[in-house]
């Protein structure tokens, strides 16, 4: 009798749906969700949630009766709760036992019948799974990657969500790339959490917990990992590791470190970050009283200079993350009094004129600036952030302007492609459209991450009119409304950051409007 | 001469003077001795010649990168920029 409450909970939503949408006597209005006023689940279409809920209530309904009418037949009872199990728990089985085989046909099938898993990015689940099963075929073979391709581009009357964008991730990370993987797991923040199935969000944030991991930039992953905590296991670990790399070693910590990773998925790619840890901690309590060495110079150098390139030599081989972060501020520092040095530099300008060069202060300034290019080079690396740049003095200034003028360059050149392509209506598949709006939302946020607030306030109007035009035109023209909502709210975003408020207003409106 | 940014890395172990393992303050005679020194070891195959010490590690030396160096230190004005990033030894 276990069946019987569901049934009886789905039997009370469609009465109450039904008793909702009877009183009014005109015709609702098509209903949209993600807009403004979504609403509870019970006030959400029915389409939304309820009527998978059917397949439970048709199963355990199918269990029972099973169990009732073949008491004394084990083997048809046990016949009738495996056609069950794989009606109830299709997800489970694809993604547990048929994507690990590599079984590319089963798993699509199997996972067409996930009503459930892919409610919120219905009929994508075959994709999904196909594109699992070709990242663990190495190499991946090119024809089944062309086949899943040329299905995930082929127009359809299926919006695109959250699903099919992991799909396009994972079938760019089969054929190793890596940024149009990155552009799209990344993209996922942007939608609404109606339009992306949960296993697609998880799929993206161990995909970037893991670059951000891999990178040593263990700021942004305890910033990922606290974001995505209730999503997945693997946010512990990688919220733990986090932690520890930031200097954060406690025993307590040591021992959750360890149980993270034992209780997270994919234990065995996560092994060598868990020993590196703990290894480093190792190597850390034996080396706790040794200061850090310097790289030296064979010769003596004349001050400040030697302490400037000694700075300079070591940020070249600072490991990412926090070392190169505080490597950074040093190298600065050093050069910044280098560079407020009257004595070592009348002693260059005579070395100058000894070797006879001609400018001389030409000559020097394309020293000084070497150094800043130097420093902006390096200013990109994982782990140096805005903070950094405001803490390096009038160095820190000309580099984070620096960084802001080629970042906006960058993010001009693909916004113009957009207009362009606007302007001679070219039409793409939408894959495609929503990667170009995925990379410049990847390169504006992390540039605002490396550059602050003065570069949202600078790339804002740049970004503003074009892109909100663009999501218009796929939300009227090509009814792909989840992306185009996507692309408002993240445009409300930014809009809010630089304090525009003509377009926060718009795309707040547009946002409004649902999917 | 551009301001193209190798990265600080590349810097530093790419510097003439660390190439050729010199120190900034050598005459033009002894950079062009060494250099053909270092050539004629490279061709010569021996293992010594084809790396050298830098602050940041070890580099390869090839006999492209040692002419290169010669080249560099010819010119007075790209001489003082490496210098400059060699290490201006006190008089």
């Amino acid at each position: 009798m276990s069946g019987f409450p569901i049934g009886l909970i789905w039997l009370i939503v469609v009465l109450y749906r039904a008793y909702a949408n009877s009183r009014g006597s005109e015709p609702a209005a098509p209903r949209r969700v993600g807009g403004a006023s979504t609403g509870s689940v019970l006030s959400r279409p029915l389409s939304i949630d309820g009527r998978h809920l059917l397949v439970w209530f048709v199963g355990s309904v199918a269990v029972l009766g099973a169990l009732a009418a073949a008491r004394n037949a084990p083997v048809v009872a046990t016949l009738v709760l495996c056609a069950t199990s794989v009606a109830l728990f299709p997800w489970l089985l694809t993604r547990y036992v048929l994507i690990p085989l590599k079984w590319r046909r089963a798993s699509s099938a199997l996972a067409r019948l996930a009503l459930w898993t892919f409610r919120h990015d219905p009929g994508a689940g075959p994709m999904l799974a196909e594109a699992l099963v070709l990242t663990r075929k190495y190499p991946a073979p090119e024809r089944e990657i062309a086949r899943l391709e040329s299905r995930l581009c082929e127009p359809t009357s299926r919006t695109m969500r959250g699903a099919s964008i992991t799909a396009h991730g994972l079938l760019a990370m089969s054929k190793g790339q890596f940024d149009r993987a990155r552009w799209a797991f990344e993209s996922l923040e942007m939608l609404h959490p109606l339009a992306a199935p949960a296993v697609a969000r998880r799929i993206g944030s161990r995909f970037r917990m893991a670059t951000a991991a891999a990178s040593g930039d263990w700021k942004s992953l305890e910033r990922l990992a606290a974001g995505y905590g209730r999503l997945t296991r693997s946010a512990w670990f990688y919220g733990a590791l986090a932690r520890w790399h930031l200097g954060r070693r406690t025993i307590p910590l040591a021992l959750w470190l360890r149980v993270t990773w034992a209780l997270a998925p994919g234990r065995r790619r996560s092994r060598a970050w868990l020993n590196a840890a703990i290894a480093g901690r190792r190597t850390s309590e034996g080396d706790a009283e040794k200061p850090a060495m310097l790289p030296e110079w064979s010769h003596a150098v004349i001050a400040p200079f030697d302490e400037a390139l000694r700075r300079h030599a070591a940020l070249a081989i600072a490991r990412d993350g926090p070392a190169a972060s505080e490597a950074w501020r040093a190298c600065a520092a050093a050069w910044r009094a280098v560079f407020d040095d009257h004595r070592s530099s009348e002693h260059v300008k005579e070395r100058g004129r000894e070797l006879g060069v001609v400018k001389l202060e030409e000559a020097l300034g394309l020293f000084g600036s070497s150094v800043r290019h130097d420093l902006a080079s390096e200013a990109r690396r994982p782990g140096i952030d805005h903070e950094d740049l405001s803490a390096g003095g009038p160095v820190g200034s000309w580099v984070a302007a620096y960084l802001i003028e080629e970042d906006l360059r960058d993010i001009e050149f693909r916004v113009q492609a957009i207009e362009e392509r606007q302007r001679a209506k070219t039409i793409l598949p939408i894959g495609d459209v929503w990667l170009e709006v995925a990379a410049l939302h990847t390169k504006f946020e992390e540039s605002a991450h490396r550059l602050g607030e003065p570069f949202v306030c600078a790339a804002c109007p740049v970004i503003g009119g074009v892109v909100l035009n663009h999501a218009a035109e796929i939300y009227n023209n090509r009814g792909e409304r989840p992306i185009a909502n996507a692309t408002f709210r993240w445009l409300a975003r930014c809009a809010e950051r630089a304090g525009n408020a003509e377009l926060f207003r718009i795309c707040d409106e547009n946002g409004a409007l649902g999917f | 001469m551009s301001v193209v940014s190798p990265g600080a890395y590349a810097r530093v172990l790419t510097n003439p003077f660390i190439v050729l393992g010199l120190p900034p303050n050598a005459s033009p005679a002894e950079i062009e001795r060494q250099g053909q020194r270092l050539l004629l070891q490279l061709g010569a195959g021996r293992d010594g010649a084809a790396t050298y010490v830098s602050p940041v590690g070890p580099g390869t030396r090839t006999p492209d990168l040692v002419r290169w160096a010669v080249d560099q230190l010819r010119d007075p004005r790209r001489r003082l920029f490496h210098e400059l990033w060699a290490g201006v030894p006190p008089r």
